[in-house]
């Protein structure tokens, strides 16, 4: 019975990965059409510097304001599908840094709405993981989370990625917008969400630790070396 | 006198036919091909030195283009523009003998930047 539910979730996971792709694909073709229109726009306008033309600096204005726009939704567009991507390996070697750069992207929203800043201060090296790349975007965007959740207007979440021997950290610590430094691990250890993230944690094959001083939290996990 | 032989080739006719014009605007005389099918064709006829071509379109795809214009003709240099790349298609392209894999939508200075990359191979290759 539970085998089937898994299998019936997967396929379900699959079918969602599969179509946002698809769309996601489809939605840089019309930022690539766009882009070229306006690169041609501002060919035309360049070849033609000498000419009268009232509107010139107006223009010059609303072409760069496209260009912006289109870089933009082209990044969006491109995470959008990178996490689309993500349950087509059950299993894979993934780059750390890489893949929590990705989660803080696609994170970013939640948490501007919640008044909070994410940063990221990666690991020097390469930091090379095996495990199934949408549970650990999955786990890392749960623990944001969890912290935003209870933190302040103005504050940040940190993680730092550290390395020791064959494990690799992902410490999570918070500030509050007054510079008071929050107990990443308090949300985190609250019954329901700590036996969420303990689930989540135990089929990444991975562990999680508290740490007292600064307060923070701690993903723990195997490099692939 | 175009600086060399170029073929674009996608089906996406907007897309490829700006970016044809942007390319006339800077020295180059594209051909254009709206399918895999029209661009071996084209290849039969009129052989590039450098093709810019899409990897997912109707009928036949990028990769067999790929796979048939270096078979066919071993000088063209291939540079992929796409904007459904994922990583595995990238490896494949590459294997196949891809020169460079770009994502759509690219910078047209980066573009005509690899495109001459491309060319330079082509001529190395050839002496």
């Amino acid at each position: 019975m539970g085998a089937a539910i898994l299998q019936k979730d997967l396929r379900e996971v699959a079918f969602l990965g599969r179509v946002t792709a698809a769309f996601t694909h489809e939605m840089k073709n019309v930022l690539a059409i766009i882009k070229e229109s306006v690169g041609l726009m501002e060919d035309l306008l360049s070849m033609s510097q000498e000419s009268p033309f009232p509107y010139r600096e107006r223009f010059d204005r609303c072409l760069t304001s496209i260009q912006t726009q289109t870089n933009r939704g082209v990044e969006l567009s491109s995470r959008l599908n990178r996490l689309a991507h993500s349950p087509d390996e059950a299993v894979a070697r993934v780059e750390l840094n890489d893949t929590l750069e990705q989660v803080i992207v696609l994170s970013g929203r939640f948490a501007r709405l919640r008044g909070v800043s994410l940063e990221l201060h990666p690991h020097e090296e390469a930091l090379n993981v095996v495990l199934s790349p949408l549970r650990l975007q999955m786990v890392v965007f749960v623990c944001l989370e969890c912290c935003w959740e209870t933190m302040s207007p103005g504050g940040r979440i940190c993680l730092m990625v550290t390395r020791a021997g064959r494990e690799a950290a992902v410490r999570f610590f918070c500030q509050n917008g007054d510079g008071t430094e929050q107990d990443a691990a308090g949300p985190l250890s609250e019954a329901k969400t700590k036996q969420l993230i303990q689930e989540m944690v135990s089929d990444l094959d991975c562990r999680i630790a508290w740490s007292a001083s600064p307060p923070a939290f701690h993903l723990i996990l195997p490099v692939d070396i | 006198m175009a600086k060399f032989k170029v073929l674009l080739v996608d089906d996406e006719a907007e897309f490829v036919a700006t970016l044809a014009e942007r390319l006339a605007m800077r020295g180059f005389a594209p051909e254009v091909a709206f399918s895999g099918e029209e661009a071996i064709a084209l290849l039969a006829r009129n052989t590039p030195d450098v093709m810019v071509l899409d990897l997912k379109m109707p009928g036949m795809d990028g990769l067999e283009v790929l796979r048939r214009a270096k078979k066919s003709c071993p000088r063209i240099q291939v540079i992929i523009l796409t904007g459904h790349g994922s990583e595995r298609d990238e490896e494949a392209a590459r294997r196949l003998g891809a020169f460079e894999h770009l994502n759509k939508p690219v910078d047209i200075k980066e573009l005509v930047g690899v495109m001459e990359q491309a060319f330079d191979h082509c001529r190395t290759t050839e002496s």
